[in-house]
């Protein structure tokens, strides 16, 4: 399903809820993004455009790929905004603004970006900092669930009226596809909670009028 | 000639109408993950490896100045003083050797002062180890002796309990009390006892010596003993060290004899236990 890009009607239509996800990779600790709790061949096609031997494009093997994080969105279109943005920031780093990004790494005392083997931890660190741009650009009020929430780093970094931060249970994470699916249906009262809010908020002011 | 930009610029509404942009779209630094965002019980067990909750301590918050405690110091204090000692010295080595790990990623080698508090740590150690196996090796060696030699203590000692005057007494009666718990295992405490096959030989073997001092001028003395009932043999134990006492307590196992109450030679503890487990719910 997550094979090409989904619109906010598609999602709602097909039952999803407003969210995006974050998977990071193992081996190199490269941070995936998708619109739906399953990630594709698309996603590591548009993500990864520029491959090289730092940072090669990684493969679909489901067993190193792990949850890093999910965010529930209050809108559907918010949802789709966030993970744009989220897509654009990473071919800015990959391609247009790589000197920029080049220069925010931070270097071991041979000059080289830290790593070991074809790890580099600066990928989930980088992924963190644009997950923290899209949303205060998108304007979507979020809450981020952790896998671990030593990955959100300093405080100062969120805008706190728009981010809220919770952290997944240890054990639950264990069953990734019961989670998300637990995660999901959450999500899904959640937003249906705000749509009724909203509506009732519009009816009062309708008759105020 | 003014333009209509102009004019829709000077009238008020046109600020608060203002389209909000949000901030554009650039990179910005990447987010390293902290430690602050943990919050850690303050019992929680990984303490122990921090001296003081500190990460690391500087040279100056080092125990510079002591010395591993000696052998003969040691050698004074009982088995439950060098138990503990023993795990707070654990508990140094484990923080130090944290430390040593740590500093050991800066420096590119271990740490000669925290090294060197960690040998220090290390040699009382190995003492409290020594001092422990020099107490095992006695305790052995004297057992050894004394399987050679027991029946010929035990007679040494029946030879000082009867013939002690009557002054003595209180003297006599504490001598037994060590005698039955360094030979026998025989507690003043009852539910410290074990019963085993030395706890019946000890409490045989002092009814007799007990009825030997106070009652031997019982009419019905020859015919008692020896004791070798273990019951006799406990309702005797159990008499206080008087003429009067042990008396009634010899009235009691003629009448447990006429009435043939006795214990088989092979239920002796399991009888004996049984009754102390009585004793004791009591």
């Amino acid at each position: 399903m997550s094979n090409r890009f989904r619109s906010a009607n598609w999602l709602a239509k097909n039952g999803y809820a407003p969210q995006v996800f974050l998977f990071r990779n193992l081996e190199s600790g490269q941070v995936l993004y998708s619109q739906l709790p399953t990630f594709t061949d698309y996603q590591i096609k548009t993500q990864f455009q520029r491959p090289n031997w730092q940072n090669k494009r990684p493969s679909l093997r489901r067993d190193i790929w792990r949850l890093m994080a999910v965010v529930d969105c209050d809108t559907y279109e918010g949802s789709v905004k966030l993970y744009e943005n989220l897509v654009q920031l990473r071919s800015m780093r990959d391609l247009t603004l790589k000197d920029v990004a080049m220069r925010f790494r931070p270097r071991n005392k041979d000059g080289n970006i830290w790593y070991s083997a074809q790890f580099r931890p600066i990928y989930t660190q980088e992924a963190v900092a644009d997950l923290a741009t899209s949303i205060e650009n998108a304007q979507t009020k979020s809450k981020i669930h952790w896998e671990d929430e030593w990955r959100k780093g300093e405080m100062s970094n969120w805008d706190g009226n728009l981010v809220t931060h919770e952290s997944i249970d240890r054990v639950a994470l264990q069953t990734p596809k019961a989670l998300l699916e637990e995660l999901k249906e959450k999500a899904k009262v959640e937003f249906n909670k705000l749509k009724t809010v909203d509506v009732e908020e519009q009816q009062q002011s309708q008759q105020t009028v | 000639m003014i333009t209509s930009i102009q004019k829709r610029a000077l009238h008020s509404s046109a600020k608060c109408l203002v389209r909000v942009k949000p901030p554009p779209l650039t990179i910005r630094p990447p987010i390293a993950p902290t430690v602050k965002n943990f919050e850690v019980n303050d019992d929680h067990p990984l303490w122990q490896f921090f001296h003081d909750k500190k990460y690391l301590r500087s040279y100056e918050d080092l125990d510079n100045a002591g010395r591993p405690w000696t052998v003969p110091e040691l050698r004074r204090k009982s088995f439950d003083d060098l138990h503990s000692l023993w795990y707070t010295c654990l508990k140094e080595r484990n923080i130090l050797a944290r430390e040593i790990q740590v500093l050991q990623a800066e420096i590119d080698q271990p740490d000669q002062q925290f090294m060197a508090a960690s040998d220090r740590v290390r040699e009382t150690m190995w003492r409290i180890r020594h001092v422990l196996s020099e107490r095992a090796h006695a305790q052995q060696n004297a057992r050894e002796v004394f399987e050679q030699s027991e029946e010929e203590l035990l007679d040494d000692f029946k030879k000082y309990y009867l013939d002690a005057s009557k002054d003595e007494d209180a003297d006599v009666q504490d001598a037994l009390k060590r005698l039955q718990l360094a030979v026998f295992g025989i507690s003043e405490v009852i539910d410290e006892n074990k019963v085993d096959k030395h706890f019946i030989k000890g409490i045989k073997f002092i009814s007799n010596l007990k009825l030997e001092r106070y009652s031997s001028d019982h009419e019905k003395y020859s015919e008692l003993t020896p004791i070798t009932d273990a019951g006799e043999a406990l309702v005797i134990f159990h008499a206080e060290p008087t003429a009067e006492s042990l008396n009634e307590s010899i009235d009691a196992v003629l009448e447990m004899r006429q009435n043939g109450v006795s214990v088989d030679r092979y239920d002796e503890i399991e009888t004996i236990q049984a009754y102390l487990n009585k004793l004791l719910e009591e």
